[in-house]
């Protein structure tokens, strides 16, 4: 029999240990291994998909949600170069097996996501990854929120479940997450019903934030928002998305800028509410964030209303978020790359 | 010796009965008022005061110096008051979220009607973020993610009375952010023999706190520290708002007292209590009780060790040297520190132990060695 030396005994062990941690940080595949996501960049900072509805839609009624889907698809693949429809999806969510929708209803059903838009991300979900409906959950803050904005409290039916934070047996968790200048407990929904969660938000302006988008909509998932909107917010959003549960779980984001309030906001004001028939979609939600609000700041130039920093409530969070301390994502025309999608 | 004990037992069974007969109508009117609060609208809000409208639906809350701009749909800081297409309501009227009868010595007040109890309640929210809030779960909540009860201003004083409770005590979180109720219960004509107090932080503008003054009995001002930063760093609030809050009390007829959490390292050094001291001797006088009490770890704050009791003690001192003539311990039970003393023979008027009087030998408001007048609010004899 061979002896082993010792030092072939411990660069042996050695050898066994780093092949054992690497293996062990390789996500496994998906089941369905026929699509190739090994060559896919995944992450996609800085990238955003406009998408426009532009095609046939019938008077006042927007993209149904069939369109969107539709729409959403397409995004997605161009936003990957993907080959096919499928792969993107399989790329951000390789392990996902449960999924929470955060919406922002807090305006009526003028202006908060789009039922239609969250039930479309279901239909995508449940398409490309094979999974049952009833493990996406649509939520917000309250039941009586997702109500007026046209959703149904769906607590243990069929189809998606569509609750909040306030729906029995649900509530914040039982310790305080802290980041930064953020200490909050987090909704339940985000830390024990899903894995990961996509951000589903309302494209408006914000009278102190300057811009409500993808960052912003994490404070629906705090317990205690009104201490985080002193000077503009900032640098509260940056560190609400911060904590690293909010952060590590977030997969991607769809903006809903079907209707984007352009001034006024954050509650619906129709003389400042634009049809634009729009969807952000992105990996990066700095970046997402960041045309939403140049897109705001167009529409407001449109209608003569000065810039958001003459009015002293640009969304100064974003580059906040950007910066290395956050590294949230991307910040700026140069270090961004928009995609134009029609449908 | 049987016989002794006998009736020892009789007096302790009677005793005992009065006391769970007490408990047990309390328990059942909190349950009766819970179910009231399941039965009404989670939608319940009422008009505020103290607000004005600056721009479109923009709305200015002018109950704090926050002055916070809130727009249609949001709230301020506090969390309870909200903008609703441009008029602004607070959610809390009649809705505390805890309601307790505790002994007037735990607010602290020590020189308020010693050994009665005060019918103690709180509503969520605060205007304020202290690091070591005590309270958190219930002062950094918003309303509905809290249990609510509907206990209307005379349902209030009518509770206040079943159980034997001498005064309506809104404490526990920030009282100020629910004026309208304070103001509203202070304001009802039945309530003679109810004192109405406050267990305050004392951020409150001058405009609605002197409106508020002349229906309140007592109030208690916690003085946070003495410097602007660290009411910043650690309460996201401001030390001057809060000393005007207290020389507007010195000026009104409302028996007043404050409190210090003494933190190590923080807000307890020499030159800090020296200055606060030497302040309250000069703008409100050598006569308001002022306690020191102890920091246990708790909040954001968990890492941080309670406070040593030598620290407590030295401000004590610093606080007579100073010339304040009634000065306590606080969370430190059985410390001499709570005791009252008679500010010119030195003999105790006052033993108490924790929030319970051990004995009270203060007669008509003075001391009965030599006659000596103590500040304060006392029973008649």
């Amino acid at each position: 029999m061979r002896r082993i030396s010792r030092r072939d005994f411990v660069t042996g062990i050695i050898q066994t240990i780093s092949a054992m941690t690497l293996a062990s940080t390789i996500p496994s595949l998906p089941v369905h291994s026929e699509v190739n996501i090994s060559t896919l960049d995944t992450r996609k900072i800085g990238h955003v998909v406009r998408l426009r509805f532009t095609g046939k839609l019938q008077g006042s009624v927007g993209p149904s949600r069939r369109t969107i889907a539709a729409g959403i698809r397409v995004a997605l693949q161009k936003l990957f170069d993907a080959e096919d429809e499928t792969s993107p999806w399989r790329a951000i969510f390789p392990q996902d097996k449960s999924f929470s929708l955060k919406t922002n209803c807090l305006s009526g059903f003028r202006l908060s996501t789009s039922p239609d838009v969250s039930l479309a991300v279901v239909d995508c979900l449940e398409q490309h990854l094979h999974i049952s409906p009833t493990n996406c959950t649509i939520w917000d803050r309250s039941e009586r929120e997702l109500e007026s904005a046209g959703y149904h409290i769906n607590r243990t039916g069929s189809g998606p479940k569509i609750i909040a934070t306030d729906t029995e047996g649900i509530g914040y968790s039982g310790s305080l997450y802290m980041q930064g200048n953020a200490c909050s407990l987090l909704s339940r929904i985000i830390t024990d019903h899903a894995r990961c969660w996509i951000n589903i938000p309302k494209l408006k302006d914000h009278n102190l934030s300057g811009v409500s988008g993808c960052l912003k909509n994490t404070f629906g998932v705090i317990h205690n928002p009104n201490k985080y909107h002193g000077n503009h917010c900032d640098p509260y959003v940056a560190d609400v998305n911060a904590i690293p549960l909010i952060r590590e779980r977030f997969r991607l984001a769809v903006v809903d800028a079907l209707t984007v309030q352009y001034h006024g906001g954050p509650g619906y004001k129709a003389e400042w509410c634009s049809k634009e028939n729009c969807l952000l979609i992105s990996r990066d939600p700095v970046a997402v964030d960041y045309i939403g609000w140049r897109m705001i700041e167009q529409l407001r130039k449109t209608h003569g209303l000065p810039p958001l920093e003459m009015e002293g409530r640009h969304p100064i969070h974003l580059q906040t978020a950007a910066s290395p301390a956050y590294g949230l994502g991307k910040y700026g025309e140069a270090d961004i790359c928009v995609l134009e999608v029609e449908l | 010796m049987i016989s002794t004990s006998l009736r020892s037992t009789r007096r302790t069974f009677i005793a005992r009965s009065v006391c769970a007969s007490g408990c047990l109508s309390f328990c059942a009117l909190a349950q009766r008022a819970g179910m009231l609060a399941a039965e009404s609208s989670p939608e319940q809000r009422r008009q505020a005061s103290h607000w004005k409208r600056i721009r479109e639906d923009v709305i200015e809350c002018r109950l704090c110096p926050r002055l916070c701009n809130v727009a249609d749909m949001e709230r301020g800081y506090c969390g309870v008051r909200e903008n609703r297409d441009g008029t602004y309501y607070t959610l809390v009227h009649s809705h505390p979220c805890t309601v307790n009868a505790d002994p007037i010595e735990k607010k602290p007040l020590f020189h308020f009607l010693p050994g009665t109890k005060a019918l103690s309640l709180a509503t969520a929210g605060c205007n304020m973020l202290c690091k070591f809030c005590q309270n958190w779960e219930i002062s950094q909540s918003r309303p509905e993610q809290l249990p609510r009860m509907q206990l209307p201003p005379e349902k209030l004083i009518a509770l206040s009375r079943q159980t034997g409770c001498r005064s309506i005590a809104f404490t526990y979180s920030e009282p100020i952010i629910a004026y309208e109720y304070i103001l509203d219960t202070a304001a009802q004509k039945e309530r003679p023999d109810v004192s109405v107090i406050i267990i305050s932080n004392g951020f409150i503008n001058p405009e609605p706190f002197q409106e508020l003054l002349p229906h309140l009995q007592s109030v208690k001002i916690d003085l946070k520290g003495f410097t602007e930063t660290f009411y910043q760093t650690y309460c996201d609030g401001r030390l001057r708002p809060v000393l005007d809050t207290l020389v507007a009390l010195r000026k009104s007829n409302v028996w007043f007292e404050i409190v210090t959490l003494l933190i190590s390292g923080l807000n307890d050094s020499e030159k800090e209590i020296t200055e606060m001291t030497r302040w309250l001797k000069e703008h409100v006088g050598c006569d308001v009780p002022v306690h020191f009490t102890r920091f246990h770890p708790t909040f954001q704050m968990k890492d941080h060790p309670p406070t040593q009791i030598r620290s407590i003690e030295r401000a004590c001192e610093i606080a007579r040297v100073a010339g304040l003539k009634f000065v306590y311990t606080g969370n430190v039970p059985g410390h001499p520190g709570e005791t009252t003393l008679c500010p010119q023979c030195k003999t105790s008027l006052i033993q108490r132990y924790g929030h319970f009087v051990k004995s009270n030998r203060i007669i008509n408001g003075k001391c009965p060695d030599c006659g000596t007048t103590i500040p304060g609010r006392w029973e008649k004899v």
